[in-house]
């Protein structure tokens, strides 16, 4: 595509792209332009305009996808969450035992994390900071990873069971320790937290003993 | 817009006194990040003068009010620990401390908890610094295993992490009155790495004592 930098809105027709595929374009390009944004200016002092211009379209074009700033950076977030599970989901699925599932799927978190530092970020630090309809939505798709934890509690031998809020407060935990480490370090160090991680999500399952083994191992 | 009233203006500690109230509750109101100087004087009746005469700018007043309020909240904490000697004990202690504060003024904890998420560098730096503290408290339970090598500081701050995210969802779903039931899940998670299986799950049938 030439001139793809002065291109402006893709107008309909042009490159032979039906209606609703210039669309899904225009949006996925506009929620890149988003994720670049945020990254140079933070969530609350981004504006539209600077949205607009990294994606290179106009204002109106912005507006024709979406209602607001808002809108378009929780399309921006439910990208990277769909994508992200799918990632996890690949990781685990050829794994037959359940710890060595866990080890995996965070295994492939902390990989994608590091690789995608501006994605990273704009999931972790500014989806938290980004007002209560995103915390809100950030909490609702988080829990797309419950299920994969909760099949742990089959893994015990104890009779005494674990409480109903064990799987929320585990993933609390890790969005926590993630968001830290982006909002202060090095993103790609974020593998380095393996181990910890590991340990961590596995004890109240497998207990500390054999968390401690799969965390070392895991290295 | 009134000027001063002038009693208020020879009475610097009230004037940012009323200051800090108005930027609560224009925070809690409208949300820390919609919030403005001018939202703020307006509603403590001053002028922007007067705000400046206290604070540099909206980030400089939020940063102090977090900052007071940590204060309140280590002292009210630390008290609470005094004379524990045992590790798992002055947990306890510094759990149900910390639930009391956070009951105690509903405000003050949307405000630390909540709305500080929107807050700039310096106000993030105070409330991190806070939870330093927690994870340090946290982290001293390596003390109380047979090797302490086998776990990291990192165990700390992922525990401190989920209380505070615990905190986080008990405020926004209304539940922080029912506060003391949190405790039993609140010591299970703090105890379990440190302590075993056993002690964790004997935490979570302890029954909570009221929290007054």
């Amino acid at each position: 595509m030439p001139h793809e930098e002065e291109l402006g809105p893709l107008p309909a027709g042009r490159h032979g792209l039906s209606r609703e595929q210039v669309t899904a374009h225009q949006r996925e390009r506009i929620v890149a332009g988003l994720a670049e944004a945020v990254a140079e200016r933070g969530y609350n002092a981004v504006t539209i305009a600077q949205i607009a211009k990294s994606a290179r379209v106009s204002k109106r074009a912005f507006y024709e996808q979406f209602e607001s700033k808002e809108e378009c950076f929780l399309a921006a977030f439910e990208i990277v969450v769909s994508h992200l599970r799918q990632l996890v989901e690949a990781a685990i699925e050829p794994i037959p035992d359940w710890p060595h599932r866990v080890v995996a799927g965070l295994r492939a978190l902390l990989d994608f994390l590091a690789a995608e530092p501006e994605l990273a970020r704009l999931f972790l630090v500014d989806s938290v900071t980004a007002g209560p309809a995103v915390a809100e939505r950030f909490r609702e798709k988080i829990d797309v990873f419950v299920p994969l934890l909760r099949p742990g509690r089959a893994e015990r031998d104890n009779p005494r069971p674990l409480p109903d809020s064990t799987e929320e407060s585990l993933i609390g935990a890790l969005v926590s320790m993630l968001s830290r480490s982006l909002a202060f370090g090095d993103a790609a160090a974020l593998p380095e937290l393996l181990p910890d991680f590991v340990e961590f999500v596995l004890m109240p399952y497998v207990g500390p003993a054999e968390a401690h083994h799969l965390a070392q191992e895991s290295l | 817009m009134n000027s001063p009233a002038p009693q208020q203006a020879s009475q610097p500690e009230v004037e940012r006194q009323q200051l800090l109230d108005a930027l609560v509750e224009v925070s809690i109101r409208g949300g820390y990040r919609n919030a403005t100087v001018a939202s703020v004087v307006e509603r403590a009746g001053m002028t922007e003068e007067a705000f400046h005469r206290h604070f540099s700018d909206l980030e400089d007043c939020f940063a102090e009010y977090l900052f007071e309020g940590r204060q309140v909240f280590f002292t009210e904490v630390g008290t609470a620990m005094v004379g524990i000697e045992e590790w798992r004990e002055q947990i306890r202690a510094a759990g149900y401390a910390m639930l009391r504060f956070w009951r105690a003024d509903e405000r003050r904890a949307r405000m630390m908890l909540i709305e500080v998420l929107s807050a700039g560098p310096r106000a993030q730096l105070i409330r991190d610094e806070g939870m330093e503290l927690m994870f340090d408290l946290i982290d001293q339970g390596r003390s109380a295993m047979r090797d302490p090598e086998m776990l990291t500081r990192t165990t700390a701050e992922a525990i401190g992490g989920a209380i505070f995210n615990q905190m986080h969802l008990a405020l926004e779903r209304g539940e922080l009155d029912r506060g003391e039931q949190l405790i039993p899940q609140l010591m299970y998670t703090v105890v379990l790495p440190y302590l075993g299986t056993e002690v964790a799950l004997e935490e979570l049938e302890r029954p909570p004592r009221g929290t007054g």
